[in-house]
């Protein structure tokens, strides 16, 4: 039995919805644009400052990119829940790890491809409007970070479609997570109560290994560690959905 | 859903009936392995469904029309199900052609009537040219035309010798073109008959007429030993009786006849009568909650 044809009819389903595509579309397009944006209006002020980081601030859209990404994984999964396509798609796919691992590559190889070029016009981009400030491709830090921003697309994919199969709806999945992604996470960091704990959060995790050219000292694991922290969540998520599409009536 | 347990037989068109909140989707979707039930199991040609390789090439299936994503074009629609069972993509556009939706192939699904989408379903679900189709409530929804149109398509399907199974919680939208019923109430298995069987036992006809000279056939009925009754309208009306009998006696007698037919309810009377103990709200239970 093989994969093929589920993987072809489930990228024919990301084609043929315009808000999917331009969730991921504009993912690339805030990272890119936030980041060049940055280095090139802040470049100078920003060099001056001391714990200056090139890294940190050709990646800064990520931090807008991510929640794009997080919407594109749950239109993909969730909308087949919210419209009530789950039903049709299960008639034709009625192998349900077949339909799951499916949905699961199809989402996360487009980000991967999305990511791929958006991360290196981002950091090739940034460290030419830095000039003299920026950093060359292959210096330390800089290979774990493009590495990590690239990987950092489909692991989040992967985590938001797994959330997105346990709780089905997609609106509340969306309402809880993305607030998450963009106040709850980044805040808590700046709490000194919470920061060791958050800096396990995956998405912590994932941009600290992504947007940190050194390890840093407010960190308790180094940097390249972040991915395969995030990865273990990502299991988790996935794993769970497995679970949830399978215990479940659908 | 209790002991149900019936078979659906190839080369016929096999209505499912039974009152709202009988069980009919619920046990539809067991068929296609989307409820598993917590005991028995449902077979297709001997097989679970999650067991059929390309499913779709095997049994078609209309289950919610408004399941759809509105975003997505209609023809894209149907290659995403094409695709998942390496169906050629050439049968889409000749099944969006068999349905009459290829002028609006490329149109997208959110701007679509229920009419269209019940048609866009037919073309899903014939997809695979399938030897087994599950249809819920086809005609939902449908105008007249639409209707006739279900109806041809069901009776070609069954001809061609495939398994074609519907459901309907009305009679008569189901009374012309079913071979075999099987009816249900409150997921219990009521009667598994063939039409004939069923008209039979309930079909003795009513026949209703307008004439100028209702006295003068009341009598010659009468002697025949039909009763005639008025009702409302100024039509009047024979029971247990055919509109070939009344038709008869009425010319050679002399009486003219304005109007004569026959009164097709007593087939949904008797669906009703059968199924008012189990359907979900009665009309009693309602004025009871009222007063």
């Amino acid at each position: 039995m093989t994969l093929r044809p589920v993987l072809y009819s489930e990228w024919t389903k990301i084609r043929s919805v315009r808000s999917i595509v331009w969730a991921l579309m504009m993912a690339a397009v805030l990272l890119v644009g936030f980041g060049s944006f940055a280095c090139g209006a802040y470049g100078d002020g920003e060099a001056a400052q001391h714990d200056f980081d090139p890294l940190a601030l050709a990646f800064w859209g990520a931090n807008f990119a991510q929640v794009a990404v997080a919407v594109f994984a749950m239109l993909a999964m969730g909308g087949e829940y919210e419209k009530g396509t789950i039903t049709t798609s299960l008639t034709a796919v009625p192998q349900r790890t077949r339909f799951y691992v499916g949905k699961l590559a199809v989402t996360a190889g487009t980000s991967l491809a999305v990511a791929v070029p958006a991360t290196l016009v981002t950091f090739f981009a940034a460290q030419g409007l830095l000039d003299e400030h920026g950093v060359p491709f292959g210096d330390p830090g800089t290979v774990r970070g493009v590495i990590s921003l690239v990987l950092y697309f489909p692991l989040l994919t992967l985590l938001c479609v797994g959330l997105a199969t346990i709780f089905r709806a997609p609106a509340a999945t969306m309402g809880i997570f993305l607030p998450f992604l963009f106040l709850l996470s980044p805040l808590s960091m700046e709490v000194p109560s919470l920061r060791t704990v958050a800096q396990f959060l995956p998405d912590r995790a994932g941009l600290y290994a992504a947007m940190n050219l050194h390890s840093n000292s407010g960190f308790v694991y180094d940097a390249w560690l972040g991915l395969p922290i995030m990865a273990v969540w990502t299991a988790v998520a996935v794993l769970g959905g497995w679970h949830a599409l399978h215990s479940r009536d659908a | 859903m209790k002991r149900l347990s019936f078979q659906v037989e190839p080369g016929r068109v096999t209505a499912f009936l039974g009152p709202n909140g009988a069980g009919k989707t619920t046990t539809m979707r067991m068929m296609l392995g989307l409820d598993r039930p917590t005991d028995g199991e449902v077979l297709i040609s001997g097989r679970s469904y999650a067991r059929i390789q390309e499913p779709l090439r095997h049994v078609g299936a209309l289950l919610d029309p408004a399941a759809v994503h509105p975003g997505r074009r209609a023809r894209d629609q149907l290659l995403v199900l094409a695709r998942s069972n390496r169906i050629p993509d050439v049968r889409v556009d000749d099944m969006l052609d068999r349905v009459g939706l290829a002028g609006a192939a490329r149109r997208r699904i959110g701007g679509f009537s229920l009419g269209m989408r019940q048609r866009l379903g037919l073309a899903a679900a014939l997809l695979g040219d399938p030897q087994v189709l599950i249809l819920d409530e086809p005609l939902n929804g449908l105008d007249p035309e639409g209707i006739q149109w279900i109806r041809n398509l069901l009776r070609e399907l069954a001809d061609d010798g495939r398994v074609v199974l519907s459901s309907s919680h009305l009679m008569n939208e189901m009374a012309v073109t079913a071979d075999h019923l099987v009816i249900i109430g409150r997921g219990r298995l009521l009667a598994d008959v063939s039409m004939t069987e069923f008209s039979a036992r309930y079909g003795h006809g009513r026949v209703r007429l307008r004439t100028t000279r209702p006295e003068r056939l009341g009598r010659a009925l009468a002697a025949e030993g039909f009763t005639l009754t008025a009702t409302k309208g100024g039509l009047w009306e024979v029971l247990e009786a055919q509109p070939d009998q009344i038709g008869a006696i009425a010319a050679r007698e002399g009486v003219p006849l304005q109007e004569l037919q026959p009164h097709s309810d007593s087939l949904e009377e008797a669906f009703l009568r059968m199924t008012a103990g189990s359907a979900e709200f009665t009309a009693a239970a309602g004025r009871e909650a009222l007063t």
